[in-house]
């Protein structure tokens, strides 16, 4: 998959709050999912561990699947991958995530992340169209994609623009746009949204001849440094949709009907390790609820109201 | 209520019909009907076809001179197809044959789906035919003036052509038909006088019935036994090839892909791409085009780095109506919806091997990826040995390091009044650029003692 740089160069996976954040909220959403008669520990999953494997370490722990599939392209890294794996029951295929996914079983189910760190390219939206046309039904597929405009900010505005985002976008997602798209789909805010519909165009295309739809699960953007969007849902059929929309969704607040519904923002408040102690003792607040004890903005308090039982807790470990 | 004229007219389907259909194809009509006489005397079944591609163990075939035999003659006077396949039953052909478009009780056929292509074929290139069949039975002959039958147009009795009855064939091998086209149409005759022509008919039938000749029947063209185009099919020494079957509105499918066998010869581009078969019969050979998917998201356009892949698609079905193929039996038609879900898993199957393609040209002109050795390796196989019975995605198991390429391309500019000085001192005057780089590049090494 191409991108404009290495994520496991950029930043250490473990200290990116707000990808944590989702990934402990999706967590949740499957231990429902569980308890609700989906069968999650047998499921396979098959995501991109990198060289730092946080999802598979998290889902191995919490709702014991043991079928897990880690897929890396990049043979620069290929011993470093093998190496850093945390363990034995994980499968390291090194190979292009589109080959691994004409691999997956259509006999058993699935959870597939493309958590991809680049933003939407042609070849991209052929892996997730794969994707929708292989997993079984009763799967689930996650993606994850870079919202941020494509190109460089010092190209100036004459360069950088909507209308060059746009010319961008009709190159790698044309054969997806639909009648009416225009510049305004491209602004900046409006990125988000228009992905997260080209993602719904193209999941679609690969169901077309299949007898199962997608029902939209998730919709989370959130920003450790740029702007990430991830969407998720299960192919299924009309009672699993049912079921689904029976969810607990006091429990699972974060949760979408629909992949182009609003995103749930995941904003994560800086705080200091006393501020969380105190914030904590004082959760769940009371909407109107603020710390009495030193400032903190009545929005930041909602989002860590919102995240409190999803935020990582870091320290450093003398060793 | 007052009722509008909706008749036929002959001249439709003489005149205009025939331009839809190359004159190659029509002969390949005609072919289709001798293979169907096999049908219908039970002496090749589906399942026979169906094993011997699908099966490692296949049905035992006919030996060479018990092999029912299609000779196709032709010059610029006449075309002439005779076969000894069982012939076509006199009732058969007073109430079906020579109908425009079968009946609603169809035979046992596998390749004639929809009435037209004999007469279509016929039309296409002359003005007069006859036609001798035998069966085990009885037997029938008829002689047919097109223009003059194509004028007489004023009524549905006028759409009636006569047959003449005829004794049985004394043995089943003397059971078949016989057809002689004359007063050919010009451009027919010019075309069948052409060596080309010849040539392109022989490469054809080996393609499309590639499956069929040199097993269950034998064809000539003009005297030549027409060979089997041999199928490249390779098989990963360490791993396993894509391979799935579905049934979808009464069809058989079965989808394989994988690389094409490391022979003597490397792969062509006219070799590589989508094979697509309809009950054995080969409607598409090699195609690289969109009607595969090629270019239709999620498939990349095919480009050359792909020459390797080949593909195979076959759709199978009793009722050859119900199989996705058009009435010329040379393409597909994109609207059936078996051909469609068959496109969505073609997609699938294919894409681990376009992925191993790509990785063959790594971005790293140094680094020599493992994939190029392993595709010289590929060991020749057939369809039956990728058979697998939960199906399969192409795997290659191979270790995950490159090699670095132990060379490195040195290329630079020389004045050519040097070149030219290089090669006088050396007396060959001949001497390429690249040579004579090399040669100063190792003169210097075994000046510096280096080598």
């Amino acid at each position: 998959m191409s991108s404009t740089g290495k994520s496991h160069e950029k930043v250490h996976y473990e200290f990116r709050p707000a990808k944590q954040v989702e990934r402990r909220m999706l967590l949740n959403a499957f231990q429902e999912l569980r308890d609700c008669g989906y069968a999650i520990s047998n499921y396979e999953y098959t995501g991109l561990g990198s060289i730092y494997f946080v999802d598979f370490a998290l889902f191995h722990r919490y709702l014991g699947l043991t079928r897990m599939t880690s897929v890396e392209g990049d043979r620069d890294i290929a011993n470093r991958v093998d190496f850093n794996c945390p363990y034995k029951l994980i499968k390291v295929v090194h190979d292009d995530m589109s080959a691994q996914i004409s691999r997956l079983s259509t006999e058993k189910r699935h959870i597939l992340w493309l958590d991809f760190d680049s933003i939407l390219t042609e070849e991209l939206l052929d892996t997730v169209q794969l994707a929708a046309a292989q997993l079984s039904v009763r799967s689930i597929l996650l993606v994850t994609i870079d919202v941020e405009p494509p190109g460089r900010p010092e190209d100036g505005l004459t360069r950088w623009n909507p209308t060059t985002w746009m010319r961008h976008y009709r190159e790698e997602a044309g054969a997806h746009f639909w009648r009416g798209i225009s510049r305004r789909d491209f602004a900046r805010d409006a990125l988000p949204a228009t992905n997260a519909r080209i993602l719904q165009v193209v999941i679609d295309e690969g169901l077309r001849e299949r007898d199962a739809a997608f029902i939209g699960m998730f919709s989370f953007l959130y920003a450790d440094g740029h702007r990430m969007l991830s969407v998720g849902g299960m192919i299924g059929g009309d009672e699993d949709r049912r079921r689904i929309k029976s969810l607990n969704r006091k429990e699972l607040f974060f949760m979408r009907d629909n992949i182009t519904d609003e995103p749930f923002l995941i904003r994560v408040p800086l705080v200091t390790r006393k501020e969380r102690h105190y914030l904590d003792q004082n959760m769940p607040c009371c909407p109107n609820w603020s710390p009495s004890e030193f400032e903190m903005k009545a929005a930041d308090v909602q989002d860590y109201r919102a995240i409190y039982r999803y935020y990582p807790a870091y320290t450093e470990m003398l060793l | 209520m007052p009722l509008a004229n909706a008749h036929p007219k002959k001249r439709f389907f003489i005149e205009m019909f025939t331009r839809d259909i190359p004159l190659l194809d029509c002969v390949l009509d005609l072919i289709d009907n001798c293979v169907d006489g096999l049908a219908r005397t039970g002496r090749l079944q589906m399942h026979m076809i169906s094993d011997d591609i699908f099966r490692k163990q296949s049905t035992k075939a006919p030996c060479d001179a018990d092999r029912p035999h299609v000779r196709v003659e032709f010059n610029a006077q006449r075309f002439r197809i005779s076969d000894n396949c069982g012939g076509i039953d006199y009732k058969y052909a007073l109430e079906d044959v020579f109908n425009f478009g079968h009946s609603t009780t169809r035979s046992k056929e596998y390749l004639g789906v929809y009435g037209v292509g004999m007469k279509r074929a016929l039309f296409k290139m002359g003005d007069s035919f006859e036609i001798e069949s035998k069966t085990v039975k009885n037997g029938f002959k008829c002689k047919l003036d097109v223009i003059n039958w194509m004028n007489k147009d004023s009524e549905m009795d006028d759409w009636t052509i006569p047959l003449t009855e005829l004794p049985a064939a004394r043995t089943p091998n003397q059971a078949g038909t016989e057809i002689v086209v004359s007063r050919l149409k010009e451009e027919v005759a010019n075309l069948l006088s052409s060596p080309r022509f010849e040539s392109d008919l022989s490469k054809a039938i080996g393609r499309v019935y590639a499956f069929l000749v040199g097993k269950h029947l034998k064809i000539s063209v003009n005297n030549v036994d027409v060979k089997p185009f041999s199928i490249p099919v390779g098989e990963p020494r360490e791993g396993q090839s894509s391979y799935e079957e579905f049934k979808q509105d009464g069809v058989k499918v079965r989808i394989f892909a994988t690389l094409t066998s490391a022979g003597n010869e490397s792969p062509t581009k006219e070799n590589s791409g989508w094979y697509v078969a309809c009950n054995g019969r080969l409607v598409l050979v090699a195609d690289t085009s969109e009607i595969t998917g090629w270019g239709v998201h999620p498939m990349p356009i095919w480009v050359s780095k792909f020459t390797a892949f080949i593909g195979f698609v076959f759709f199978e079905s009793q009722n050859a109506l119900e199989l996705p193929w058009t009435t010329t039996k040379r393409g597909v038609n994109r609207e059936s919806a078996v051909y469609r879900k068959a496109i969505s898993r073609m997609a699938v199957l294919a894409r681990p091997i376009l992925s191993f393609c790509n990785r063959k040209y790594p971005n790293d002109e140094d680094q020599e990826p493992i994939e190029r050795e392993i595709a010289k390796q590929m060991k020749p196989t057939t369809l039956a040995n990728l058979v697998r019975r939960e199906g399969s995605a192409f795997e290659i198991n191979a270790p995950k390091e490159q090699k670095t390429k132990t060379t490195v391309r040195v290329q630079y500019d020389a004045n050519v009044s040097d070149i030219e000085k290089v090669r006088k001192r050396l007396r060959k005057p001949r001497m390429g650029a690249a040579t004579i780089g090399e040669h100063t590049f190792n003169y210097f090494l075994r000046q510096e003692g280096l080598k």
